[in-house]
């Protein structure tokens, strides 16, 4: 059974169609990608699969059904935007909203201090939020998202104002809750951090799913018309090849429509070029972020 | 009912570790005892300078008068002797002016009965001031009536009226209490209404520009959230109102500073029931309302517009306050008394005159209980996402339309 079943949800603000004809499953442990250009959509459907926002049209499943308010605290979200009153101290912030995810005051304060002492904070759990720097802000975020152990965890640019050590944490963090079998719901447009995190994504453009499925066979349907050839000596000139250009030692050659990575690969050992490298090359997920996003191309 | 509790404990704690609540809580009562006692203690150590510096020296010099037509033919004997010159002529009343020897001269004209004129004539002149009369005006009305000085003095107060009223908690019309009780009580429950309704609109709006809500709301029902603030905030406002009177009551008492008016006074305890009583329905009316405003207005600064329209109800009330108090059973008082916007503190100001009908303040209850929870449950629907996350521009006519349709 799907965590999340979206179908075909139409939401609009006025004149203005914020979300039409979306859809998506996601599954228990797995961690997917919902991308997006700003104003594509991405946080009006998550607020529509959340119950805050009543689509006009549509379906959304969550945990198998409508979302009633007990199965509100089997999820955690994170918007982009940091939801945190800033004029408060961390500690008194975070029990208050572990508190009213459910849990009582003596775990509200055991798990906290926990995920403090964790991401690090825990000398800083008398500051007021404002006085905390962006990645502390970020990092508090997460907790508040993370301290009633949900089974559905929606973040919206878990990685933002975090340096390097502490991106590689939560991404640790990621990995290890979703062995776990909890399902990530995660947006972002750092798409390194898809490509590297996220099993299968959707991708939104003007409120509508433009590309949908496992990430490898999205990679896969935007392939087939380059190779990246490396070679030992010289390339020479080949057929079917309409463009080539040089990427830190190796060559990029696009290909003619019509001629296949195994006519290239086939006329090389024919004239017999030491071949160190030879790849199709895949678009990375940036590549075709741009190309769908700006040039509209639907899969 | 469990996030009701606890977003009603949290407003609480909030409030109550605020500085600025903090502040005006217990910071203002005390530089107002502080300005009171160093003010009384300067008055009392220096009253007679003070005197002197914003009052004229009293005069010693006696004035003159010059009355050619001898309608003043007899100097009352409660004139000081001295203090009222006659002159025979203005030659010579002048003359003694300018000698320092009077400080007026006064010119009775021959036609003062008809006409009513009398010329005052003195080294300094003040435009400002007015006729003070003194001891010249009373002995041309004791002439006037043939020199009896009991009938002038009777022509001067002719009335001791003495009121007896047969309603049993008739208000004292001697005592200054009967204005300054219900005069502070209406001032009191305005500020507070204003300022608890005030709390709850600006904490929506904290939470709206800081996006907390939007995690709130996964969490918490919008009703109960509604709910919980205004039950902290309004409970924080009471709290505060009880402290302020209990700071100023024991500071003031420590002081021994206490007015002879207050002494041995105390609220009637009806009168202290009714006035909570009216301050939570009056907080629950424009709490409600300003809880509306909080959950459409997209940000704090387009909020104040609005917010004016909506309190003027209670501003009327304020403006109004002098005529319910000089006559509280007329119609406009009555009307404006069981009106709910206004209700809420011109019934509390007629209640702390006194005399008035039980069956009045009654309605005026129940009414503002049904037109506060109607608005309570309106502005509840509104405490939807749909309207607290978007940032549409907030117009009288779209507040209005969306509160009466939800939509």
């Amino acid at each position: 059974m799907a965590t999340v079943d979206v179908e075909n949800i139409r939401k609009t603000f006025g004149a203005q169609v914020a979300v039409d004809a979306v859809s998506f499953e996601v599954h228990p442990g797995e961690i997917f990608g919902l991308l997006g250009p700003n104003g594509a959509g991405k946080t009006t459907t998550i607020r529509v699969v959340l119950d805050i926002f009543k689509p006009e049209s549509g379906r959304v499943a969550v945990f198998g059904g409508p979302l009633t308010n007990e199965n509100k605290d089997r999820i955690g979200y994170m918007p982009e935007e940091r939801g945190l009153y800033q004029d408060q101290t961390l500690e008194r912030v975070l029990y208050y909203l572990a508190e009213i995810k459910g849990l009582s005051g003596s775990e509200a304060k055991r798990r906290t201090q926990g995920w403090l002492e964790r991401f690090d904070l825990a000398e800083h759990r008398r500051k007021k939020v404002k006085d905390l720097s962006k990645g502390m802000q970020q990092k508090a975020q997460l907790i508040t998202t993370l301290v009633h152990e949900p089974e559905l965890l929606i973040v919206d640019e878990p990685f933002s104002g975090l340096d390097p050590v502490n991106t590689q944490m939560v991404k640790n963090i990621l990995k290890e809750l979703a062995q776990k079998g909890v399902t990530i719901i995660m947006c972002t447009h750092q798409m390194h951090q898809v490509e590297e995190m996220c099993d299968r994504i959707l991708l939104v453009n003007k409120g509508a799913g433009v590309l949908y499925g496992k990430l490898a066979d999205i990679r896969r349907q935007f392939s087939g018309h380059a190779v990246n050839v490396r070679t030992g000596g010289p390339l020479p000139d080949l057929p079917g090849v309409v463009e080539r250009t040089a990427q830190n030692g190796t060559t990029h050659l696009a290909l003619a429509e019509g001629h296949t990575p195994q006519q290239v690969l086939a006329d090389l050992l024919k004239q017999q070029v030491l071949v160190e490298q030879f790849e199709i090359a895949v678009p990375s997920l940036d590549e075709i972020f741009i190309e769908v996003v700006s040039g509209g191309k639907d899969r | 009912m469990k996030h009701i509790w606890q977003v009603l404990r949290y407003e609480l704690v909030y409030i109550f570790t605020r500085r600025s609540f903090l502040f005006v809580t217990f910071g203002i009562p005390l530089v107002g005892f502080l300005l009171f006692t160093a003010f009384t203690q300067v008055s009392e150590s220096s009253g007679e300078t003070l005197n002197l510096l914003v009052t004229s020296p009293t005069s010693p010099l006696p004035e003159g008068f010059v009355d050619p037509a001898n309608l003043v033919s007899v100097l009352p004997a409660s004139v000081p002797e001295g203090q009222l010159l006659r002159y025979p002529d203005e030659a010579s009343a002048r003359q003694a002016l300018h000698a320092g020897e009077i400080a007026t001269v006064y010119l009775v004209p021959p036609d003062l009965i008809e006409g009513g004129r009398l010329t005052a004539i003195s080294p300094e002149v003040n435009p400002a001031s007015s006729f003070g009369g003194g001891w010249m005006q009373w002995t041309l009305e004791v002439n006037l009536v043939g020199g009896d000085e009991d009938l002038a003095a009777r022509l001067n107060q002719p009335l001791a009226v003495e009121r007896i009223s047969l309603t049993p908690d008739a208000p004292d019309t001697e005592d200054p209490l009967t204005f300054w009780i219900p005069y502070g009580l209406t001032v009191l429950l305005y500020l507070f209404i204003v300022t608890s309704a005030s709390l709850l609109l600006g904490s929506l709006g904290r939470e709206k520009s800081n996006r907390t809500l939007e995690v709130l709301l996964l969490s918490i029902p919008p009703r109960q959230l509604l709910i919980g603030k205004m039950a902290g905030l309004g409970l924080a406002s009471l709290a505060q109102t009880g402290m302020y009177l209990t700071i100023s009551s024991v500071l003031l008492r420590l002081s021994g500073r206490t007015s002879p008016v207050m002494a041995g006074f105390e609220l009637p305890l009806g009168l202290v029931g009714w006035t909570v009583m009216f301050f939570v329905l009056g907080y629950l009316l424009y709490g409600g309302l300003m809880a509306a405003v909080g959950a459409l207005v997209p940000n704090l600064r387009d909020a104040s517009s609005l917010t004016f329209v909506i309190l003027s109800p209670l501003i009327l009330g304020l403006v109004l306050l002098s005529l319910v108090l000089d006559k509280p059973m007329s119609g406009l008082a009555v009307s404006l008394s069981l009106f709910p916007f206004t209700a809420p503190i011109l019934m509390v100001t007629r209640l702390a005159i006194g005399g008035i009908p039980l069956w009045q303040p009654v309605v005026a209850a129940i009414g503002m209980l049904i037109t506060g929870v109607l608005v309570v449950l309106a502005t509840a629907r509104l405490f939807r996402a749909q309207h607290l996350l978007t940032g549409q521009p907030l117009t009288l006519a779209r507040f209005a339309r969306t509160l009466l349709t939800g939509g």
